[in-house]
């Protein structure tokens, strides 16, 4: 259960990172958060096939994620309206602007882009082979790979979100666009880096994922699950709210669904996990650490 | 021809079951601002409830259709209490969670619904000798169906609990100082719609004489949603014409054998998910309608 709890956080965490990045920029949750997901995995799967198993498939697969997260920007971008350039009455052409409509039109998007996945790639569970049998061959091995990975970009980007000059500019746009405007920053940019970061980390997740039982085209959608109810848990997703406790709730997500799984069976984890999202919205809708983030 | 008649029958069956689910849609988003992915809940409670009273008490199609009805309204019933207090993107996420939820049940309940397996040799509907063997004679029956379902969401949609309900859609807090207690006038009308959706599911495992837990896939749930934001959440008719699209684009599809049967699903989900966002892009309203419901739900919050 441990090294389930290790690698549920791992993957959660980086999932959560994602989900917050795209919250911030977009308003709402992006249900198509699942492709980009999962679509990276497959890609690796099939670049490690081609490049016959020598240790080229890493940077080919970091140049996929970034492929993907980069097409996923701009694929955002023809459809929905980032919500600083709504605040600042910068849209070039026609798009969807509201939040419901964006969270609609992502579901859409995630429906048709899970179905396009199984067409292309078949519906069976994929696993990427890390070439290193010790440690496939080891749950806790694995476990602490996924956390430790998770751990180190949570600081990185905990750190470049609160303590940079970026992540000032960044978070002054996404709160408050007008307010930022009238300082000359601009939304442009910022919101560009936000949504391909947020992109690459949930590509990241899905390969990391990959590598112990495999990824499945709807697959992502479980994940993104635990990632929101991770940011709704942590009241990360509130204006000014506390960025450090994603970490927190990944880890309390982590470990109600682990427990959760080891008592029910997995069969039971999708439910379990929207059950503790109903759950936070029906009681304390603003999540566990509003308090602390109003603060 | 003979066959292409059969094909246009099939295609105009589904297309009353498909209409008789969704024509609740426009009563709960269009007059309640409720736009709900719960729908394939009630659609799977539904025709998991009239498969079960049909194979074991051996009841025909009125019986295991108002099973159907009470089993979806019960659902709704329980889930209403806690839907009826969440709105806007919460109430969408939490009405998704019923659907995994469901879904989650039937796949694991193996000695009421025998998990994935399914139940499989469900009747065809039949009353007497006014609809048996003929699929023409089960088309009118659907039909009907359909016609009753309209009158019941139009009768609903009319009286005093559709204007208690568009009070609740122009603002909560409009509506509380008018004395509205918006929790039970939302649970309510979550409860008179569910049943009618039942009723559809319940008529999809007659027509198909068969129900796996498929039938609580999200796809579902999207797919009816889908139906009415392209027809209009706001108009009746909406549903009509949005599940004339929906039924008719991959039926054609399949008459051109433009994919194997396999593929076929995977076409009709791309189709269904761009669709959603086509609607939403050109024309939030829908075909039909008037109401904009995703600026509608933004400014309710």
């Amino acid at each position: 259960m441990l090294a389930s709890v290790l690698f549920n956080f791992g993957v959660t965490v980086l999932v959560a990172l994602g989900v917050l990045l795209w919250y911030r920029v977009y308003g709402t949750l992006l249900f198509h958060a699942g492709i980009v997901f999962v679509l990276p995995a497959y890609l690796v799967e099939v670049a490690k096939d081609g490049l016959g198993g020598t240790w080229l498939w890493v940077p080919a697969a970091l140049a996929l994620i970034c492929f993907v997260a980069f097409a996923a920007y701009v694929l955002n971008s023809i459809f929905f309206a980032e919500g600083p350039l709504v605040a600042r009455g910068y849209l070039p052409w026609r798009r969807i602007d509201t939040k419901t409509g964006i969270l609609l039109g992502s579901l859409g998007l995630n429906t048709a882009g899970v179905a396009a996945v199984r067409w292309a790639f078949a519906s069976s569970p994929r696993r990427v082979e890390l070439g290193i049998p010790s440690l496939e061959e080891s749950a806790v091995g694995l476990g602490l790979v996924s956390a430790g990975a998770g751990l180190l970009l949570y600081l990185a980007v905990a750190y470049l979100l609160q303590r940079s000059d970026a992540g000032l500019v960044l978070r002054a746009v996404t709160t408050n666009a007008e307010a930022a405007g009238a300082f000359g920053l601009r939304g442009v940019v910022p919101t560009a880096v936000a949504v391909c970061a947020g992109g690459a980390l949930l590509g990241l997740a899905g390969v990391i994922l990959a590598t112990d039982s495999g990824v499945t085209p709807a697959g992502g959608f479980r994940w993104l699950l635990a990632g929101a109810s991770a940011m709704i848990l942590s009241s990360a997703n509130l204006e000014g709210g506390l960025f450090p406790g994603i970490g927190l709730g990944s880890a309390c997500v982590a470990l109600l669904v682990a427990a959760g799984t080891w008592i029910f069976g997995s069969i039971w984890a999708d439910a379990l996990l929207f059950f503790i999202l109903v759950g936070v919205l029906l009681v304390k809708p603003e999540g566990l650490l509003a308090q602390a983030s109003r603060r | 021809m003979m066959a292409s008649w059969g094909f246009a029958l099939n295609l105009a069956t589904q297309w009353c079951i498909y209409a008789l689910a969704v024509v609740p849609v426009t009563l709960l988003a269009g007059q309640g601002g409720m736009l709900t992915l719960a729908q394939g809940a009630f659609y799977g409670a539904g025709a998991y409830a009239a498969a079960l009273v049909a194979l074991h008490q051996g009841w025909g199609i009125l019986g295991s259709g108002l099973v159907a009805f009470l089993v979806a309204s019960l659902l709704a019933v329980v889930s209403g209490a806690l839907l009826g207090r969440l709105k806007g993107d919460a109430f969408i996420l939490a009405s998704l969670a019923l659907v995994v939820g469901c879904s989650a049940l039937a796949n694991n309940w193996m000695s009421l619904t025998r998990g994935p397996r399914g139940l499989a040799g469900i009747p065809k509907p039949s009353i007497g000798e006014c609809c048996g063997e003929s699929s023409r004679h089960e088309f009118f029956f659907y039909l009907v169906a359909l016609l009753v379902g309209l009158l019941w969401v139009y009768v609903i949609a009319s009286g005093r609990i559709g204007l208690r309900l568009r009070a609740t859609r122009e603002g909560t807090t409009f509506a509380k100082t008018l004395g509205e207690r918006v929790v039970l006038v939302r649970s309510l009308a979550l409860v008179l719609a569910a049943g009618v959706t039942g009723v559809a599911g319940a008529l999809h495992a007659h027509y198909l004489q068969y129900v796996d837990p498929s039938v609580f896939d999200t796809d579902f749930s999207l797919m009816f949603l889908a139906i009415a934001l392209v027809g209009g959440v706001d108009r009746v008719k909406g549903a009509l014409v949005g599940a004339s699209i929906f039924v008719a684009l991959p039926g054609g599809l399949r008459l051109l054998e433009f994919a194997s049967p396999s593929e076929q699903k995977d076409l009709n989900q791309i189709l269904f998910g761009l669709a959603v966002l086509g609607i939403l892009l050109v024309r939030p309203q829908g075909i039909c309608g008037s109401l904009d419901i995703t600026s509608t739900l933004a400014t309710d919050e």
